[in-house]
Protein backbone atom coordinates (compact mmCIF):
# COMPACT_ATOMS: atom_id res chain seq x y z
CA UNK A 1 0.00 0.00 0.00
CA UNK A 2 1.24 3.51 -0.91
CA UNK A 3 2.16 5.99 2.25
CA UNK A 4 -0.11 7.98 0.71
CA UNK A 5 -3.39 5.96 1.44
CA UNK A 6 -2.19 5.07 4.76
CA UNK A 7 -1.23 8.39 5.61
CA UNK A 8 -4.43 10.71 4.24
CA UNK A 9 -3.96 13.84 3.38
CA UNK A 10 -7.68 14.15 4.72
CA UNK A 11 -6.40 13.10 8.50
CA UNK A 12 -4.76 16.74 7.99
CA UNK A 13 -7.84 18.84 6.65
CA UNK A 14 -9.80 19.28 10.07
CA UNK A 15 -6.85 20.78 11.60
CA UNK A 16 -5.66 22.71 8.87
CA UNK A 17 -9.10 23.52 7.66
CA UNK A 18 -10.13 25.38 11.19
CA UNK A 19 -6.11 26.78 11.17
CA UNK A 20 -6.86 27.98 8.05
CA UNK A 21 -9.82 29.61 8.36
CA UNK A 22 -9.74 30.94 11.69
CA UNK A 23 -6.11 32.20 11.47
CA UNK A 24 -4.44 32.09 8.14
CA UNK A 25 -7.60 33.44 6.25
CA UNK A 26 -7.97 36.63 8.92
CA UNK A 27 -4.74 37.42 8.42
CA UNK A 28 -4.97 37.88 4.50
CA UNK A 29 -8.38 39.23 4.49
CA UNK A 30 -7.05 41.89 6.84
CA UNK A 31 -3.83 42.60 4.48
CA UNK A 32 -6.80 43.71 1.70
CA UNK A 33 -9.08 45.57 4.37
CA UNK A 34 -5.91 47.65 4.90
CA UNK A 35 -6.26 49.00 1.95
CA UNK A 36 -10.27 50.01 2.89
CA UNK A 37 -11.53 52.80 4.91
CA UNK A 38 -13.56 49.70 6.68
CA UNK A 39 -15.22 51.29 9.91
CA UNK A 40 -18.02 51.09 12.20
CA UNK A 41 -19.84 54.21 10.55
CA UNK A 42 -20.12 53.70 6.87
CA UNK A 43 -22.10 50.14 5.22
CA UNK A 44 -19.77 50.39 1.99
CA UNK A 45 -16.29 49.68 2.30
CA UNK A 46 -13.89 51.49 -0.36
CA UNK A 47 -11.06 50.58 -1.50
CA UNK A 48 -8.48 53.93 -0.48
CA UNK A 49 -5.09 52.56 -1.28
CA UNK A 50 -2.17 53.05 1.03
CA UNK A 51 -3.83 56.28 2.60
CA UNK A 52 -3.85 54.50 6.06
CA UNK A 53 -0.03 53.26 6.37
CA UNK A 54 0.49 56.97 5.47
CA UNK A 55 -1.60 58.01 8.11
CA UNK A 56 0.28 55.52 10.55
CA UNK A 57 3.81 56.71 9.44
CA UNK A 58 2.98 59.88 9.53
CA UNK A 59 1.43 59.85 13.10
CA UNK A 60 3.99 60.61 15.45
CA UNK A 61 2.11 59.47 18.47
CA UNK A 62 2.05 55.92 16.45
CA UNK A 63 5.89 56.08 15.88
CA UNK A 64 5.89 56.80 19.57
CA UNK A 65 3.82 53.42 20.43
CA UNK A 66 6.28 51.55 17.93
CA UNK A 67 8.92 53.27 20.00
CA UNK A 68 7.25 51.46 23.42
CA UNK A 69 6.96 48.51 21.77
CA UNK A 70 10.53 48.15 20.68
CA UNK A 71 11.91 49.52 23.63
CA UNK A 72 9.81 46.74 25.57
CA UNK A 73 10.76 44.20 23.41
CA UNK A 74 14.59 44.75 23.68
CA UNK A 75 14.97 45.46 27.32
CA UNK A 76 12.48 42.20 28.71
CA UNK A 77 14.46 39.77 26.22
CA UNK A 78 17.85 40.88 27.20
CA UNK A 79 17.02 40.70 31.38
CA UNK A 80 14.85 38.19 31.17
CA UNK A 81 18.32 36.06 29.55
CA UNK A 82 20.45 37.62 31.87
CA UNK A 83 18.75 36.52 34.72
CA UNK A 84 17.03 33.28 33.66
CA UNK A 85 20.86 32.12 32.69
CA UNK A 86 21.97 33.64 36.20
CA UNK A 87 19.38 31.61 37.81
CA UNK A 88 19.91 28.12 36.04
CA UNK A 89 23.97 28.78 36.32
CA UNK A 90 23.07 28.90 40.66
CA UNK A 91 20.03 26.23 39.82
CA UNK A 92 22.31 23.50 37.97
CA UNK A 93 24.56 23.11 41.22
CA UNK A 94 23.90 20.87 43.90
CA UNK A 95 21.59 22.66 45.80
CA UNK A 96 19.76 20.73 48.32
CA UNK A 97 16.49 22.69 47.98
CA UNK A 98 16.63 23.22 44.18
CA UNK A 99 13.55 21.79 42.68
CA UNK A 100 11.84 23.82 45.39
CA UNK A 101 13.40 26.65 43.80
CA UNK A 102 12.64 25.89 40.73
CA UNK A 103 9.22 25.84 41.12
CA UNK A 104 9.28 29.06 43.04
CA UNK A 105 11.08 30.84 40.13
CA UNK A 106 8.63 29.58 37.40
CA UNK A 107 5.51 29.67 39.18
CA UNK A 108 4.78 33.54 38.26
CA UNK A 109 4.72 31.65 34.21
CA UNK A 110 1.66 30.02 35.26
CA UNK A 111 -0.57 33.24 36.65
CA UNK A 112 -2.94 34.62 34.44
CA UNK A 113 -1.64 38.15 32.87
CA UNK A 114 -4.54 40.31 34.26
CA UNK A 115 -4.09 39.20 38.01
CA UNK A 116 -0.12 40.03 37.63
CA UNK A 117 -0.98 43.40 36.03
CA UNK A 118 -3.79 44.58 38.61
CA UNK A 119 -1.20 43.60 41.45
CA UNK A 120 1.62 45.03 40.33
CA UNK A 121 -0.53 48.45 39.83
CA UNK A 122 -1.12 47.84 43.19
CA UNK A 123 2.52 47.33 44.59
CA UNK A 124 3.49 50.11 42.16
CA UNK A 125 0.73 52.65 43.54
CA UNK A 126 2.66 56.12 44.12
CA UNK A 127 0.60 56.80 47.77
CA UNK A 128 0.38 53.75 49.40
CA UNK A 129 2.02 50.83 47.24
CA UNK A 130 4.49 48.29 48.91
CA UNK A 131 7.68 48.96 46.73
CA UNK A 132 7.69 52.56 48.02
CA UNK A 133 6.98 52.14 51.42
CA UNK A 134 9.77 49.47 51.50
CA UNK A 135 12.04 52.21 50.23
CA UNK A 136 10.89 54.53 52.64
CA UNK A 137 11.29 51.98 55.13
CA UNK A 138 15.11 51.20 54.61
CA UNK A 139 15.70 54.47 54.56
CA UNK A 140 15.47 55.24 50.66
CA UNK A 141 12.51 56.96 50.94
CA UNK A 142 13.96 59.49 47.95
CA UNK A 143 14.29 56.72 45.77
CA UNK A 144 10.47 56.17 45.92
CA UNK A 145 8.59 57.33 42.38
CA UNK A 146 5.31 57.67 40.59
CA UNK A 147 6.45 54.08 38.95
CA UNK A 148 3.55 54.13 36.93
CA UNK A 149 1.71 57.28 36.97
CA UNK A 150 5.14 59.04 35.66
CA UNK A 151 4.95 58.88 32.07
CA UNK A 152 9.01 58.80 31.73
CA UNK A 153 9.30 55.70 34.31
CA UNK A 154 5.93 53.37 33.10
CA UNK A 155 7.60 51.38 30.50
CA UNK A 156 10.84 50.42 33.01
CA UNK A 157 8.46 49.47 35.18
CA UNK A 158 6.12 47.59 32.68
CA UNK A 159 9.73 45.66 31.62
CA UNK A 160 10.01 45.09 35.25
CA UNK A 161 6.94 43.00 35.76
CA UNK A 162 7.66 41.13 33.00
CA UNK A 163 11.32 40.07 34.09
CA UNK A 164 9.52 39.07 37.13
CA UNK A 165 6.77 36.63 35.18
CA UNK A 166 9.51 35.20 32.67
CA UNK A 167 12.83 35.25 33.61
CA UNK A 168 11.94 31.74 35.56
CA UNK A 169 10.73 30.86 31.66
CA UNK A 170 14.34 31.47 30.35
CA UNK A 171 15.77 29.50 33.49
CA UNK A 172 13.57 26.33 32.33
CA UNK A 173 15.28 27.08 28.81
CA UNK A 174 18.73 27.22 29.62
CA UNK A 175 18.74 24.33 32.36
CA UNK A 176 17.85 21.79 29.66
CA UNK A 177 20.76 23.56 27.93
CA UNK A 178 23.24 23.30 30.33
CA UNK A 179 22.08 19.38 30.56
CA UNK A 180 24.13 18.99 27.24
CA UNK A 181 27.39 20.47 28.85
CA UNK A 182 29.18 16.85 29.49
CA UNK A 183 30.63 16.64 33.11
CA UNK A 184 34.23 15.87 31.67
CA UNK A 185 34.84 18.80 29.97
CA UNK A 186 34.45 20.80 33.47
CA UNK A 187 37.05 18.45 34.65
CA UNK A 188 39.36 19.12 31.97
CA UNK A 189 38.49 23.00 32.38
CA UNK A 190 39.37 22.17 36.09
CA UNK A 191 42.88 20.36 35.58
CA UNK A 192 44.04 23.10 32.71
CA UNK A 193 43.54 25.36 35.91
CA UNK A 194 40.80 27.62 34.19
CA UNK A 195 39.41 29.71 36.68
CA UNK A 196 35.36 30.01 36.54
CA UNK A 197 34.82 32.99 34.27
CA UNK A 198 37.33 30.92 31.62
CA UNK A 199 35.21 27.64 32.26
CA UNK A 200 31.68 29.38 31.89
CA UNK A 201 32.99 31.06 28.11
CA UNK A 202 35.11 28.09 26.86
CA UNK A 203 32.92 25.29 27.86
CA UNK A 204 29.76 26.30 29.14
CA UNK A 205 28.57 29.08 26.60
CA UNK A 206 29.07 27.23 23.35
CA UNK A 207 26.87 24.08 24.33
CA UNK A 208 24.07 26.49 25.54
CA UNK A 209 24.15 28.73 21.89
CA UNK A 210 21.13 26.93 21.02
CA UNK A 211 19.27 28.08 24.45
CA UNK A 212 20.34 31.57 23.79
CA UNK A 213 19.16 32.03 20.56
CA UNK A 214 15.82 30.19 20.93
CA UNK A 215 15.63 32.38 24.19
CA UNK A 216 15.88 35.68 22.39
CA UNK A 217 14.08 34.74 19.59
CA UNK A 218 11.05 33.94 21.75
CA UNK A 219 11.60 36.31 24.08
CA UNK A 220 11.57 38.97 20.95
CA UNK A 221 8.15 37.63 19.55
CA UNK A 222 6.27 36.99 23.06
CA UNK A 223 7.77 41.30 23.39
CA UNK A 224 6.25 42.38 20.28
CA UNK A 225 3.06 40.81 21.24
CA UNK A 226 2.77 42.18 24.53
CA UNK A 227 -0.88 43.17 25.45
CA UNK A 228 -3.20 41.83 28.62
CA UNK A 229 -0.30 43.28 31.22
CA UNK A 230 -0.05 46.31 30.48
CA UNK A 231 -3.64 46.20 29.52
CA UNK A 232 -4.24 45.72 33.00
CA UNK A 233 -1.65 48.09 34.35
CA UNK A 234 -2.07 51.06 32.78
CA UNK A 235 -3.95 50.60 29.32
CA UNK A 236 -1.57 52.35 28.04
CA UNK A 237 -1.70 55.43 30.32
CA UNK A 238 -0.72 57.66 31.57
CA UNK A 239 -2.05 59.45 28.61
CA UNK A 240 -0.49 57.09 25.99
CA UNK A 241 3.23 57.06 27.61
CA UNK A 242 2.95 52.99 28.04
CA UNK A 243 0.79 52.27 24.85
CA UNK A 244 1.80 48.97 22.73
CA UNK A 245 0.72 48.27 19.26
CA UNK A 246 -1.26 45.70 20.82
CA UNK A 247 -3.04 48.64 22.57
CA UNK A 248 -3.72 50.66 19.80
CA UNK A 249 -5.18 48.00 17.71
CA UNK A 250 -7.36 47.06 20.33
CA UNK A 251 -8.69 50.86 21.02
CA UNK A 252 -8.60 51.40 17.21
CA UNK A 253 -11.72 48.40 16.93
CA UNK A 254 -13.11 49.80 20.02
CA UNK A 255 -13.39 53.42 17.80
CA UNK A 256 -14.89 51.03 14.94
CA UNK A 257 -11.72 52.10 13.06
CA UNK A 258 -11.56 48.63 11.41
CA UNK A 259 -9.36 49.36 8.44
CA UNK A 260 -6.78 51.38 10.15
CA UNK A 261 -6.25 48.79 12.96
CA UNK A 262 -6.26 46.33 10.37
CA UNK A 263 -3.23 47.74 8.84
CA UNK A 264 -1.85 47.82 12.30
CA UNK A 265 -2.38 44.22 12.54
CA UNK A 266 -0.64 43.62 9.28
CA UNK A 267 2.19 45.52 10.03
CA UNK A 268 2.96 43.53 13.27
CA UNK A 269 1.72 39.77 11.23
CA UNK A 270 4.57 40.77 8.78
CA UNK A 271 7.17 41.90 11.41
CA UNK A 272 6.57 38.71 13.21
CA UNK A 273 6.50 36.46 10.17
CA UNK A 274 10.25 37.88 9.43
CA UNK A 275 11.43 36.87 12.47
CA UNK A 276 9.22 33.06 12.22
CA UNK A 277 11.40 32.65 9.08
CA UNK A 278 14.39 32.17 11.25
CA UNK A 279 12.41 30.48 14.03
CA UNK A 280 10.82 28.08 11.52
CA UNK A 281 14.70 27.63 10.28
CA UNK A 282 16.11 26.88 13.55
CA UNK A 283 13.07 24.09 14.33
CA UNK A 284 13.55 22.96 10.56
CA UNK A 285 17.63 22.29 10.65
CA UNK A 286 17.19 20.34 14.48
CA UNK A 287 14.28 18.28 12.62
CA UNK A 288 16.78 17.24 9.67
CA UNK A 289 19.69 16.69 12.50
CA UNK A 290 16.86 14.37 14.70
CA UNK A 291 16.02 12.73 11.72
CA UNK A 292 19.72 11.61 10.89
CA UNK B 1 38.38 21.99 48.50
CA UNK B 2 35.08 19.98 48.77
CA UNK B 3 34.34 22.09 52.13
CA UNK B 4 34.76 25.37 49.74
CA UNK B 5 32.53 24.38 47.37
CA UNK B 6 29.81 23.25 50.00
CA UNK B 7 29.88 26.82 51.67
CA UNK B 8 29.78 28.46 47.91
CA UNK B 9 26.54 25.84 47.83
CA UNK B 10 24.76 26.90 50.97
CA UNK B 11 25.70 30.70 50.67
CA UNK B 12 23.97 30.53 47.37
CA UNK B 13 21.28 28.60 48.42
CA UNK B 14 20.50 31.41 51.22
CA UNK B 15 20.82 33.93 48.46
CA UNK B 16 18.66 31.73 45.98
CA UNK B 17 15.59 31.89 48.80
CA UNK B 18 15.59 35.44 49.65
CA UNK B 19 16.02 36.43 45.90
CA UNK B 20 12.53 33.90 45.99
CA UNK B 21 10.86 36.20 47.89
CA UNK B 22 10.33 38.66 45.00
CA UNK B 23 8.10 36.25 43.32
CA UNK B 24 6.40 35.04 46.80
CA UNK B 25 5.96 38.56 48.34
CA UNK B 26 3.29 40.28 45.51
CA UNK B 27 1.55 35.88 45.86
CA UNK B 28 1.53 36.53 49.57
CA UNK B 29 -0.42 39.90 49.31
CA UNK B 30 -3.24 38.18 47.75
CA UNK B 31 -3.67 35.72 50.29
CA UNK B 32 -3.56 37.72 53.04
CA UNK B 33 -5.78 40.08 51.34
CA UNK B 34 -8.53 37.77 50.72
CA UNK B 35 -8.88 36.79 54.31
CA UNK B 36 -9.04 40.65 55.39
CA UNK B 37 -12.29 43.21 55.97
CA UNK B 38 -12.98 45.86 53.59
CA UNK B 39 -11.15 48.48 55.09
CA UNK B 40 -8.35 46.86 55.96
CA UNK B 41 -7.77 45.83 52.33
CA UNK B 42 -8.69 49.06 50.70
CA UNK B 43 -5.03 49.66 51.02
CA UNK B 44 -3.42 46.07 49.33
CA UNK B 45 -0.16 45.82 51.71
CA UNK B 46 1.34 43.26 53.49
CA UNK B 47 0.02 43.81 56.98
CA UNK B 48 -1.36 40.73 59.03
CA UNK B 49 -5.34 41.04 59.42
CA UNK B 50 -6.36 41.92 62.71
CA UNK B 51 -8.75 39.04 62.64
CA UNK B 52 -9.01 36.44 59.83
CA UNK B 53 -12.27 37.04 57.43
CA UNK B 54 -12.47 33.67 55.53
CA UNK B 55 -16.50 34.06 55.14
CA UNK B 56 -14.97 36.16 52.18
CA UNK B 57 -14.50 33.19 49.75
CA UNK B 58 -18.19 32.40 50.79
CA UNK B 59 -19.52 35.57 49.53
CA UNK B 60 -17.14 35.12 46.77
CA UNK B 61 -18.23 31.61 45.80
CA UNK B 62 -21.88 32.32 46.37
CA UNK B 63 -21.97 34.75 43.96
CA UNK B 64 -23.63 32.81 40.89
CA UNK B 65 -21.79 34.84 38.41
CA UNK B 66 -18.41 33.50 40.19
CA UNK B 67 -19.66 29.98 39.91
CA UNK B 68 -21.34 30.57 36.61
CA UNK B 69 -18.07 32.07 34.89
CA UNK B 70 -16.10 29.07 36.86
CA UNK B 71 -17.76 26.08 35.02
CA UNK B 72 -17.95 28.28 31.57
CA UNK B 73 -13.92 28.35 31.79
CA UNK B 74 -14.32 24.69 32.31
CA UNK B 75 -16.14 24.19 29.70
CA UNK B 76 -14.09 26.53 27.02
CA UNK B 77 -10.74 25.14 28.38
CA UNK B 78 -11.85 20.95 28.63
CA UNK B 79 -13.55 21.28 25.29
CA UNK B 80 -10.91 22.94 23.48
CA UNK B 81 -8.04 21.25 24.98
CA UNK B 82 -9.80 17.90 23.98
CA UNK B 83 -10.82 18.91 20.33
CA UNK B 84 -6.61 20.77 19.60
CA UNK B 85 -5.51 17.09 21.02
CA UNK B 86 -7.40 14.90 18.62
CA UNK B 87 -6.84 17.13 15.66
CA UNK B 88 -3.37 18.20 16.12
CA UNK B 89 -1.97 14.39 16.88
CA UNK B 90 -4.11 13.05 13.67
CA UNK B 91 -2.33 15.84 11.64
CA UNK B 92 1.19 15.75 12.71
CA UNK B 93 0.88 11.81 12.76
CA UNK B 94 0.30 12.24 8.70
CA UNK B 95 2.73 14.83 8.50
CA UNK B 96 5.42 13.34 10.15
CA UNK B 97 5.10 10.17 8.10
CA UNK B 98 4.55 10.96 4.87
CA UNK B 99 6.77 13.69 4.20
CA UNK B 100 5.67 14.99 0.42
CA UNK B 101 6.36 18.29 -0.65
CA UNK B 102 2.81 19.77 0.02
CA UNK B 103 2.94 18.24 3.05
CA UNK B 104 6.42 20.22 3.90
CA UNK B 105 4.76 23.41 3.26
CA UNK B 106 1.39 22.42 5.19
CA UNK B 107 4.11 22.11 8.48
CA UNK B 108 5.59 25.46 7.51
CA UNK B 109 2.30 26.95 7.73
CA UNK B 110 1.75 25.68 11.11
CA UNK B 111 4.98 27.06 12.20
CA UNK B 112 3.94 30.14 11.19
CA UNK B 113 0.79 29.76 13.48
CA UNK B 114 3.43 29.45 16.11
CA UNK B 115 4.75 32.97 15.99
CA UNK B 116 2.56 35.39 14.14
CA UNK B 117 -0.42 37.13 15.91
CA UNK B 118 -4.17 36.62 15.46
CA UNK B 119 -6.02 39.45 13.56
CA UNK B 120 -8.67 39.97 16.06
CA UNK B 121 -10.56 42.16 13.91
CA UNK B 122 -10.94 40.15 10.74
CA UNK B 123 -11.15 37.05 12.97
CA UNK B 124 -14.35 38.88 14.40
CA UNK B 125 -15.46 39.80 10.63
CA UNK B 126 -15.40 36.33 9.63
CA UNK B 127 -16.71 34.29 12.62
CA UNK B 128 -19.84 37.15 13.02
CA UNK B 129 -20.55 35.37 8.82
CA UNK B 130 -20.36 31.65 9.98
CA UNK B 131 -22.92 32.75 12.90
CA UNK B 132 -20.46 31.66 15.64
CA UNK B 133 -19.41 34.77 17.17
CA UNK B 134 -20.58 35.10 20.81
CA UNK B 135 -21.48 31.46 21.68
CA UNK B 136 -19.48 28.59 23.30
CA UNK B 137 -18.77 26.86 20.26
CA UNK B 138 -17.27 29.21 17.96
CA UNK B 139 -15.07 30.28 21.23
CA UNK B 140 -13.89 26.65 21.70
CA UNK B 141 -13.17 26.75 17.78
CA UNK B 142 -11.45 29.61 17.75
CA UNK B 143 -9.26 28.71 20.61
CA UNK B 144 -8.60 25.36 19.08
CA UNK B 145 -7.30 27.20 15.37
CA UNK B 146 -4.65 28.95 17.81
CA UNK B 147 -3.28 26.01 19.32
CA UNK B 148 -3.65 23.90 16.88
CA UNK B 149 0.28 24.75 15.99
CA UNK B 150 1.84 24.33 18.68
CA UNK B 151 0.26 21.09 19.32
CA UNK B 152 1.32 19.67 15.85
CA UNK B 153 4.44 20.67 16.36
CA UNK B 154 4.86 18.71 19.76
CA UNK B 155 3.71 15.84 18.25
CA UNK B 156 5.41 15.86 14.71
CA UNK B 157 8.39 16.07 16.73
CA UNK B 158 7.85 12.78 19.00
CA UNK B 159 6.45 10.71 16.65
CA UNK B 160 9.13 10.34 14.69
CA UNK B 161 10.80 8.25 17.35
CA UNK B 162 7.53 6.02 16.96
CA UNK B 163 8.51 3.03 14.83
CA UNK B 164 6.84 2.92 11.10
CA UNK B 165 6.79 -1.03 11.84
CA UNK B 166 3.94 -0.51 14.10
CA UNK B 167 2.00 1.13 12.05
CA UNK B 168 2.27 -1.97 9.57
CA UNK B 169 1.75 -4.68 11.74
CA UNK B 170 -1.51 -2.67 12.38
CA UNK B 171 -2.28 -2.99 9.14
CA UNK B 172 -1.31 -6.63 8.69
CA UNK B 173 -3.84 -7.52 11.94
CA UNK B 174 -6.46 -5.79 9.58
CA UNK B 175 -6.32 -2.22 11.17
CA UNK B 176 -7.99 0.36 8.34
CA UNK B 177 -7.95 4.30 8.30
CA UNK B 178 -7.85 6.27 11.52
CA UNK B 179 -7.98 2.77 13.43
CA UNK B 180 -4.48 2.91 13.19
CA UNK B 181 -3.81 6.02 14.60
CA UNK B 182 -6.48 6.06 17.54
CA UNK B 183 -5.90 2.12 18.75
CA UNK B 184 -1.70 1.80 18.10
CA UNK B 185 -0.50 4.96 17.87
CA UNK B 186 -2.29 7.71 19.82
CA UNK B 187 -1.58 5.85 23.14
CA UNK B 188 1.93 5.67 22.79
CA UNK B 189 2.02 9.52 22.45
CA UNK B 190 0.61 9.66 25.95
CA UNK B 191 3.51 11.78 27.43
CA UNK B 192 2.74 14.81 24.15
CA UNK B 193 -0.91 14.33 25.18
CA UNK B 194 -0.44 15.30 28.87
CA UNK B 195 1.82 18.07 27.89
CA UNK B 196 -0.68 19.61 25.71
CA UNK B 197 -3.15 19.22 27.87
CA UNK B 198 -1.74 20.92 30.37
CA UNK B 199 -0.60 23.56 28.76
CA UNK B 200 -3.12 24.27 26.60
CA UNK B 201 -5.66 24.23 29.18
CA UNK B 202 -3.66 26.87 31.14
CA UNK B 203 -3.05 29.02 28.22
CA UNK B 204 -7.23 28.45 27.69
CA UNK B 205 -8.24 29.63 31.28
CA UNK B 206 -5.91 32.46 31.49
CA UNK B 207 -6.67 34.21 28.28
CA UNK B 208 -8.35 37.57 28.78
CA UNK B 209 -7.83 38.51 24.94
CA UNK B 210 -10.45 36.06 22.89
CA UNK B 211 -13.51 37.44 25.71
CA UNK B 212 -12.25 41.24 25.62
CA UNK B 213 -12.77 40.95 21.35
CA UNK B 214 -15.46 37.77 21.05
CA UNK B 215 -17.37 36.80 23.78
CA UNK B 216 -19.47 40.01 24.75
CA UNK B 217 -22.13 38.59 26.53
CA UNK B 218 -21.32 38.32 30.58
CA UNK B 219 -23.17 35.63 30.63
CA UNK B 220 -20.49 33.57 28.91
CA UNK B 221 -17.82 35.43 30.68
CA UNK B 222 -14.66 32.68 31.80
CA UNK B 223 -13.29 33.11 35.43
CA UNK B 224 -10.38 35.64 34.14
CA UNK B 225 -13.21 37.90 32.56
CA UNK B 226 -15.57 38.29 36.03
CA UNK B 227 -12.17 38.88 37.83
CA UNK B 228 -12.02 42.11 35.70
CA UNK B 229 -15.38 43.09 36.05
CA UNK B 230 -15.14 42.28 39.85
CA UNK B 231 -12.09 44.72 40.21
CA UNK B 232 -14.13 47.24 38.31
CA UNK B 233 -17.31 46.97 40.55
CA UNK B 234 -15.19 46.56 43.45
CA UNK B 235 -12.89 49.00 42.99
CA UNK B 236 -11.47 49.73 46.89
CA UNK B 237 -12.72 45.85 47.87
CA UNK B 238 -9.43 44.56 47.49
CA UNK B 239 -10.49 41.90 49.78
CA UNK B 240 -13.45 40.37 47.20
CA UNK B 241 -11.21 40.72 44.38
CA UNK B 242 -8.42 38.70 46.03
CA UNK B 243 -10.52 36.21 47.34
CA UNK B 244 -11.81 35.97 43.68
CA UNK B 245 -8.47 35.77 42.22
CA UNK B 246 -7.66 32.65 45.03
CA UNK B 247 -10.78 30.89 43.36
CA UNK B 248 -9.64 31.35 39.55
CA UNK B 249 -5.88 30.22 41.05
CA UNK B 250 -6.58 27.13 42.77
CA UNK B 251 -7.15 24.98 39.67
CA UNK B 252 -3.94 25.93 37.55
CA UNK B 253 -1.94 25.60 40.59
CA UNK B 254 -3.21 22.16 40.85
CA UNK B 255 -2.66 21.53 37.44
CA UNK B 256 1.18 23.01 38.13
CA UNK B 257 1.76 21.13 40.87
CA UNK B 258 0.70 17.59 39.63
CA UNK B 259 1.93 18.31 35.55
CA UNK B 260 4.78 20.20 36.52
CA UNK B 261 6.83 17.74 34.77
CA UNK B 262 4.52 17.91 31.56
CA UNK B 263 4.52 21.30 31.52
CA UNK B 264 8.23 21.78 31.44
CA UNK B 265 8.86 19.27 28.95
CA UNK B 266 6.63 20.61 26.31
CA UNK B 267 7.69 24.37 27.06
CA UNK B 268 11.18 23.21 26.27
CA UNK B 269 10.36 20.72 23.69
CA UNK B 270 12.75 21.49 20.73
CA UNK B 271 14.03 24.33 21.67
CA UNK B 272 17.19 22.87 23.09
CA UNK B 273 16.74 19.37 22.54
CA UNK B 274 17.87 17.34 19.07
Amino acid sequence: MKPNQIYSKWFVMPAFLLFFILFLMPSILGMYTSFTNWNAMSENMRFIGLTNYVKIFGDSAILRVFGNNIYYAVWTSLLKGVFGLLLALVLNRALKTRNVLRMIFFLPMIISNLIVGLVFQQIFHPAHGILNEFLKLIGLGSLARGWIIDPGLVMGSSVAIEVWKAAGFNMVIFLAGLQSVPAEMYEACDIDGGNAWRQFVNVTLPFILPSIVINMLLNIISGLKVFDVIFALTNGGPGRSSEVISITIFNEFSYGNYGYATALSTLLFLALSLISISVIRFYMRKGERAME
Amino acid sequence: MKRRARMTNLSLEILMWLISLLILIPLAMILLNSVKNVKESAIMSLKLPTEFHFENFSQVLSDDKVVRSFFNSLLLSAGSTVLTIVLSGLAAYVLSRNRSKGNRLLYMLFLLGLVAPLNYITTVKVMQLLGIINTFGGAILLYTALFIPFTVFLYYGFIGSVPRELDEAAMIDGCRGLGIFFRIIFPLLKPVTMTALVLNFLNCWNDFIIPLYFLNSSRKWGMVMLMYNYFSRYVSSWNLVSASMIVNMVPIVLLYIFGQKYLISGMTAGAVKG
